[in-house]
């Protein structure tokens, strides 16, 4: 498991993720995230090499997301067929997908 | 969550089921049929417990064959679907061009019905995550506790292996209590679940305004009919073993399956043979006070519709409540009329061992009598034939307006499929537009898919060598049209 959360100063945070994002592995990332992004203006969430999420990974991406003010929580490279997860959750808009 | 308000409550069922059913997409075919075989397995694993539950808890039907449908609802239904495609490209024709690729619904609402409620559940689970769709339980309100566990059962297997959280929930689980349970929010709180933006299909199984609210609601829904099954015995069938299928048929789990025979015509010169072999296998004529009498407790005075107190009883049990006497080992009771109306309540659907008998002195006769039994409250649903010339029953099924006809077979177990024949194992049978249904289909898994349909180019060869500006000519006849496209075709 690769998760890595880099402050990239000016309150920016991007956490970088791949491979399965099952329920496992959110469980046990989840602490080290949330202690990463706190106090962070800005959070990225990169996903490319994320190939499966889990629905704990939702709901972590939108725990984080409220840690910041709106349209300071973004989510990037994400994969077509991860891409349609978060449609099909009607979550693209709301944890602004790019 | 009883400090939340409806609203809040179904938001957040359908907003667990929307989650669950992104995630589910991302599943591939292997991964989908382990969850669907675990499931099987825990329901099947559970099965004699659900069925104790299930009888205790409504008081409808009987143990042993309460047993009987949850191996239907898990094994058979199992048995039907397992080796199916559901997940992706489920075919390519390389000669039309045709690619097919399966892509699941979203939230699906399962309606539950009083008296098949485990053996339903599990059905619909089954078929719901054979195809990555999330599931929410809607249980009748008199069947709580044993939906509940059923889908609480399936639930932990799904968990295990991997499903979607949330794949499947249920609306309700403690069990009912009369004197608490507020039957007003239960119908809201379905009603808004079924209006919900989010919800993408409703398998109703049940009554009349249950069926009609799913069609009412917005959201597309499959529905099921009343049934009000004739069976006819031709003077070709052989009365013994007709007698034993309807017997095997109308006394299974007490008669509460919609697709059990409601009534026997029998063709004139087989009648003796046939009700000798009725009273032999446990029928009880009643005479026309016997009749009354039955007629006066099997109708519910206010709503002129069958009466719950009758509905999966035993015939003995029916007898006691119309203060008859009969014999120990009477199984059905028989009610022979001589016409059908509203005027003859025995002429209706009863989901008990009662059966109105008509005998007619011809194949046509009996025909005709079928097809009043089959307008009267029965269309779309379920019909059934005893005979070995193969035009009588092509006449039979030409005639009749039903989904299922039923050839030397018992009607109930025939319908749902896969025991007596190679119909769809289901516990939610299509009556058909006559029964207010879009399908007369068994509801499975095909239901359960929208199919993409990939169109490669394969251009008709005859418009590629045909004059297109005789198009525009108006002096050119239909039939001329017609000799010019297919020319050298």
């Amino acid at each position: 498991m690769s998760i890595e959360c880099i402050s990239e100063g000016a309150g920016k945070t991007i956490c970088k993720f791949d491979g399965r994002m099952d329920t496992t592995k959110c469980m046990d990332a989840e602490r080290k995230i949330m202690q990463a992004i706190e106090g962070a203006n800005e959070i990225v969430f990169d996903l490319d090499g994320v190939e499966y999420i889990a629905s704990s990974f939702l709901r972590l991406c939108g725990k984080a997301s409220h840690k910041v003010i709106a349209g300071n929580f973004s989510i990037i490279n994400v994969t077509p067929s991860v891409k349609k997860v978060f449609k099909i959750a009607g979550l693209a808009e709301r944890l602004n997908l790019i | 969550m009883a400090n939340y308000t409806t609203k809040e409550k179904v938001d957040k069922l359908l907003d667990n089921a929307l989650n669950s059913a992104a995630v589910f997409s991302q599943l591939d075919q292997k991964q989908t049929d382990k969850i669907v075989k675990a499931v099987y397995r825990a329901a099947f694993k559970n099965r004699i417990k659900l069925a104790k539950m299930a009888v205790e808890e409504t008081e409808i039907g009987n143990f042993d064959d309460k047993v009987v449908k949850n191996i239907v609802g898990s094994f058979y239904v199992y048995e039907d679907i397992k080796d199916q495609k559901t997940v992706g490209v489920i075919s390519d024709d390389r000669a039309t061009g045709i690619m097919e690729v399966a892509e699941p619904l979203g939230p699906i609402l399962a309606i539950i019905p009083v008296t098949n409620p485990t053996s339903t559940t599990i059905f619909k689970i089954l078929i719901a995550l054979k195809t990555r769709n999330p599931i929410i339980i809607s249980p009748h309100q008199k069947a709580i506790g044993c939906i509940a566990e059923a889908a609480r059962i399936c639930y932990e297997a799904a968990l295990k292996e991997d499903a979607p959280e949330n794949c499947i929930q249920w609306t309700l689980d403690e069990v009912y209590d009369p004197a608490t349970f507020d039957l007003k929010e239960h119908f809201a709180e379905t009603n808004a679940i079924m209006a919900h933006k989010d919800l993408a299909l409703i398998v109703a199984t049940g009554g009349g305004g249950v069926v009609k609210a799913a069609y009412t609601s917005g959201t597309p829904a499959y529905g099921v009919g009343s049934g009000n099954v004739p069976v006819l015995i031709d003077k070709t069938a052989d009365a013994q073993f007709a007698v034993e299928q309807i017997f095997i048929s109308k006394t299974f789990d007490n008669g509460t399956i919609c697709a059990s025979e409601q009534a026997v015509v029998v063709v004139e010169a087989i009648a003796d043979e046939v009700e000798e072999e009725f009273k032999k296998q446990g029928g009880y004529f009643l005479n026309e006070s016997e009749v009354k009498a039955v007629e006066d407790i099997v109708l519910d005075p206010k709503r002129g519709v069958m009466s719950a107190a009758v509905v999966g009883q035993p015939a003995l049990k029916i007898a006691k409540m119309a203060g008859i006497s009969v014999p120990d080992d009477t199984k059905i009771l028989m009610a022979p009329l001589d016409s059908v109306g509203n005027e003859h309540p025995l002429s209706s659907e009863i989901l008990c061992p009662i059966l109105a008998y008509y005998v007619k002195k011809d194949f046509s006769t009996a025909l005709a009598t079928c097809m009043d039994l089959n307008y009267h409250g029965g269309m779309g649903h379920s019909a059934s034939i005893h005979s070995n010339r193969e035009d009588k029953i092509r006449e039979f099924a030409i005639t009749m307006n039903a989904g299922r006809i039923l050839v030397n077979s018992p009607s109930s177990q025939g319908a749902v499929g896969g025991l007596f024949n190679k119909l769809h194992t289901s516990l939610t049978l299509g009556c058909g537009t006559t029964g207010k249904n879009i399908t007369t289909d068994n509801i499975t898994i095909k239901h359960l898919m929208n199919i993409q349909r990939v169109a490669r180019r394969r251009v008709d060869e005859r418009l590629s060598n045909f004059d297109t500006s005789l198009f525009y000519d108006e002096s050119l006849s239909p039939k001329e049209f017609e000799k010019k496209y297919n020319m050298n075709y």
